[in-house]
């Protein structure tokens, strides 16, 4: 059994914690706690439920808006209004120790269902992403993430409309 | 305005940049055009994540 909490710096022990890619790591270290702090985002980490110190991965979540670059005045008039409220995980990481275990596909999981009670609750139409890389692309596409065809490292994934979410719920 | 203030209001102008280019994205016409109706979508998760879903709910406490 795993848990998943909200980051606590005067609980979880982030100095045995790696993911062996560099930016993320100094993120971690020196990062995670401030930003909560400045307002860009919540961070959440994967504890087994029998060895709560040792975090297996985490991810962050903060609010975003998707916007379009430039407005046509002639379409302005017909369409609702943007920018569009959206959830960004800026990160997901995982421990070099716990790798191939399908760990980061459960993290993403844990992410989209946060996002999806989000959506139920203040709105947030979509989860987006961006991938360091195109390993990353790859893992988030294997989940049913798609690409914008101009903004190739980012990617969504569509959270449907709210009344869906209340179907959803409601069913589960 | 003293050069300290000026100083303390450009860092927070910075800061509160910084956190808006954080949290927008710019998309371009046929991006945003595509954007717009995939969220209008219901929602049906991919096999993979749908597995995945599945095992969060039977496997992991939400603290």
């Amino acid at each position: 059994m795993f848990e998943e909490q909200r980051l606590d710096p005067s609980r979880h022990n982030r100095k045995a914690f790696r993911c062996g890619v560099e930016a993320l790591d100094r993120f971690w270290a020196q990062q995670a706690g401030q930003n909560r702090r400045r307002g860009f985002g919540e961070t959440f980490v994967l504890v087994e439920a029998s060895d709560p110190d040792k975090i297996l991965g985490y991810y962050t979540l903060a609010p975003a808006q998707v916007e379009r670059v430039a407005l046509q005045p002639d379409d302005a008039a017909s369409l609702p209004l943007y920018p569009v409220p959206c959830c960004r995980m800026g990160r997901l990481a995982l421990d070099l120790s716990c790798r191939g275990q399908g760990l980061g596909s459960l993290l993403l999981a844990l992410a989209v269902e946060r996002c999806l009670e989000v959506r139920q609750s203040i709105g947030g139409y979509a989860l987006l992403v961006d991938a360091k890389d195109e390993v990353a692309v790859q893992f988030y596409a294997h989940h049913g993430f798609r690409r914008f065809q101009d903004s190739p490292r980012s990617l969504y994934l569509p959270l449907g409309p709210q009344s869906d979410r209340g179907v959803d719920s409601a069913s589960r | 305005m003293s050069l300290a203030a000026f100083v303390r209001s450009a860092a927070k102008k910075q800061a509160s940049e910084a956190i808006l280019r954080e949290r927008q994205l710019r998309l371009s016409q046929r991006d945003f055009d595509a954007f717009h109706a995939a969220i209008h979508e219901p929602f049906r998760p991919a096999p993979p994540l749908e597995e995945a879903l599945q095992r969060a709910r039977s496997q992991v406490r939400r603290v």
